[in-house]
């Protein structure tokens, strides 16, 4: 796995190289101190949840990001069931970084006997789950009989919409992910942990606790 | 900035309105407590939109509805209520009207206002001749004219005829030749041509108006997607840069060169170093317009900053939509197809998120940011008081073009 990294780490203005599984594992790192892979697993773990959001707008998955900072940045890719994460400096060659990222990616690949794919079937690391993928799929959805009303779902929605605004919508997606269901197959017992994540997201604690009591009185009145 | 005249007898209410709607910070508002004052108001000034309850101390909102309509202001009306179904019949007669019960939710009430403004903004006519066609008129005719340009009752720019010959024009970016070219190609935008009488203004424009023209004509032309990528598959490293250009229907805003079209190390042409007119694509473009150019739709041009969407997108081909946001995630404007909203409320999001990330890891401040997916990149370039969030295909090279943007958007050199 290291040599896989290789060309990487020695492309000119690259810092370090760290590959997570999708456990948020580090599988490989060439890393100098003081960074340590625990440090970019918890990097990548906020950056990963940010992102997905933003995925969310094109409904499909993160396969790469990069952050660009005025000391340096970050650049990710997925390779197959993998995160390959490099930190590098400010003057580095984007041009020359991506290519020795695609030969980190065919090396991945290639020592894990498959082809790179950027739509993965599982990534915890961004809290989605398999569950997720094939529950979307309609004509294999299974309705659990505890499931919260679609009709409460969508008043949650507007509940949060008014607090968080119009991010509400794919941020209460992702935590519908993160749980590994969706709007349709959302459990009651599930309801309160997703109200805790969703609340989590508004960034104003007094914010955080109206949206809270609101919901809490939705919640008595409809006998959730 | 949009003005929207606010009335609401109930104090607290009034206040919670005004300072929710000027905080969004693309909102003038003036309230009034009762009809004697909402009435008063009108006679300093026309709203670009009328917020009124109904039951009102000296009257009902329907008084205000009538007299809107006696003065002849055609302008969007929200009528907020607790007693819809008393006035239901009345209000179902009148145009423009949306009725927003109580209570309501803030959001609610300002997705409203802004799709209702915007869509004034669109209905609003544009005149029958564009800023060209007038310009060519009264230079035919020798006739000194002064030509206000408005969109959507905003403010464009002004420009000064005299005796055929252009001599002065200004626009919020700046004067002068600048503020010519931006204005003479607009194109969907309501001009309003009066005889110059009184004192002449000032002069900051010299040359013929042909002339002008054409150059305006030029730069419009190059600011095209078209001949912008053309200008990217055969690079000429010494050619020079192209200048300021406004693509028509755009509002006016000074010029970054395109990034892919102008390398960093070519040499910037003078003012006056001009390249020499293509008359023929010139005076096509000055009569049919281009057909290129994107059009920009202005959310709250006051807050814009200087920095063209539609030459962002000509410039950089895997872009196709882009749109600025204040630093709250509320969208300035936009360019292209894409739910501004949504998107730029989520950068916003997740922009925090990686100003912490790049603490953790002491990489300074932030200059943007790219997430790609299968089949769409998004763009996230941050500046100081503003987010640009743009969306395109994906790429192979992403982080590359987050850096031409994160340049044509003025945050890196």
């Amino acid at each position: 796995m290291n040599e896989a990294l290789a060309t990487l780490s020695r492309t000119d203005g690259v810092i370090g190289v760290v590959v997570f599984d999708d456990s948020g594992k580090c599988v490989a790192n060439d890393l100098p101190p003081p960074y340590e892979p625990i440090l970019m697993a918890e990097v990548l773990r906020r950056l990963s949840a940010a992102f997905d959001v933003i995925s969310s707008l094109d409904a499909t998955e993160v396969t790469s990001f990069g952050v660009d900072c005025e000391e340096g940045s970050i650049v990710v890719r997925r390779v197959d069931h993998h995160w390959v994460l490099a930190l590098t400096h400010s003057e580095v060659n984007m041009s020359l970084l991506n290519v020795a990222m695609n030969v980190v990616v065919l090396n991945l690949s290639r020592t894990s006997g498959t082809q790179p794919i950027g739509r993965q079937s599982s990534d915890s690391l961004t809290g989605r789950s398999s569950q997720v993928m094939q529950s979307t799929q309609s004509d294999q959805l299974e309705i659990p009989p505890d499931a919260v009303d679609r009709s409460a779902v969508q008043h949650l929605l507007t509940i949060y919409t008014e607090y968080l605004g119009p991010a509400a919508k794919p941020v209460l997606k992702q935590q519908l992910a993160a749980l590994g269901v969706t709007s349709r197959t959302l459990r009651k017992g599930q309801l309160s942990d997703l109200i805790a994540r969703l609340s989590a997201k508004i960034p104003v604690p007094q914010r955080q606790r109206e949206f809270t009591e609101a919901v809490q009185t939705f919640r008595q009145r409809v006998m959730i | 900035m949009d003005h929207i005249l606010l009335l609401e007898d109930d104090t607290q209410l009034r206040g919670a309105f005004v300072r929710f709607l000027q905080d969004r910070g693309q909102f003038e508002v003036t309230p009034a407590s009762s009809l004697k004052e909402a009435l008063q108001a009108l006679d300093t000034f026309t709203p670009q939109l009328v917020i009124t309850d109904l039951e009102l101390p000296d009257g009902t909102g329907l008084d205000l509805i009538s007299e809107l309509a006696a003065r002849h202001i055609t302008v969007p009306i929200v009528v907020v209520t607790a007693y819809y179904g008393r006035f239901q019949a009345r209000l179902a007669e009148t145009p423009n009207l949306d009725v927003l019960s109580k209570p309501f939710d803030a959001p609610q009430l300002l997705q409203l206002l802004r799709r209702r403004l915007e869509r004034a903004a669109e209905d609003a006519p544009n005149s029958a001749f564009s800023v060209a066609d007038y310009l060519q008129l009264a230079g035919m005719a020798r006739r000194s004219v002064s030509l206000d340009v408005k969109q959507g009752g905003r403010t464009l720019g002004q420009i000064t005829v005299v005796d055929g010959v252009p001599t002065f024009a200004s626009d919020p970016d700046g004067e002068g030749e600048p503020a010519f070219r931006r204005l003479a190609m607009l194109q969907r935008c309501q001009v309003t041509c009066q005889p110059l009488v009184g004192e002449l203004p000032r002069q900051n424009l010299s040359g013929s108006l042909e002339h002008m023209l054409i150059d305006a004509a030029r730069e419009s032309d190059e600011a095209s997607r078209s001949v912008i990528k053309a200008a990217r598959i055969i690079p000429t490293p010494n050619a020079a840069a192209p200048t300021a250009s406004a693509p028509q229907g755009s509002p006016p805003a000074p010029v970054t060169p395109p990034a892919a079209a102008a390398p960093a190390s070519s040499p910037q042409p003078s003012r006056n170093q001009r390249p020499p007119p293509r008359p023929a694509s010139a005076l096509a473009t000055i009569t049919q317009g281009n057909s290129h150019a994107l059009q920009e739709k202005p959310m709250n041009a006051s807050k814009a900053s200087h920095v063209n969407l539609n030459q962002i997108i000509s410039s950089e081909g895997s872009i196709d939509a882009l749109a600025r946001a204040d630093r709250q995630g509320g969208v300035l404007d936009c360019v292209g197809q894409m739910d501004a909203e949504t998107a730029c409320a989520v950068a916003m999001m997740a922009a925090r998120e990686v100003s912490e990330a790049a603490a953790e890891l002491g990489l300074g401040r932030p200059i943007g940011f790219q997430v790609s997916t299968n089949t769409a990149a998004f763009y996230v370039v941050h500046r100081a008081d503003e987010l640009f969030v743009g969306r395109g295909r994906a790429n192979k090279n992403p982080i590359a073009i987050l850096r031409k943007v994160a340049k044509s958007c003025g945050v890196v050199p």
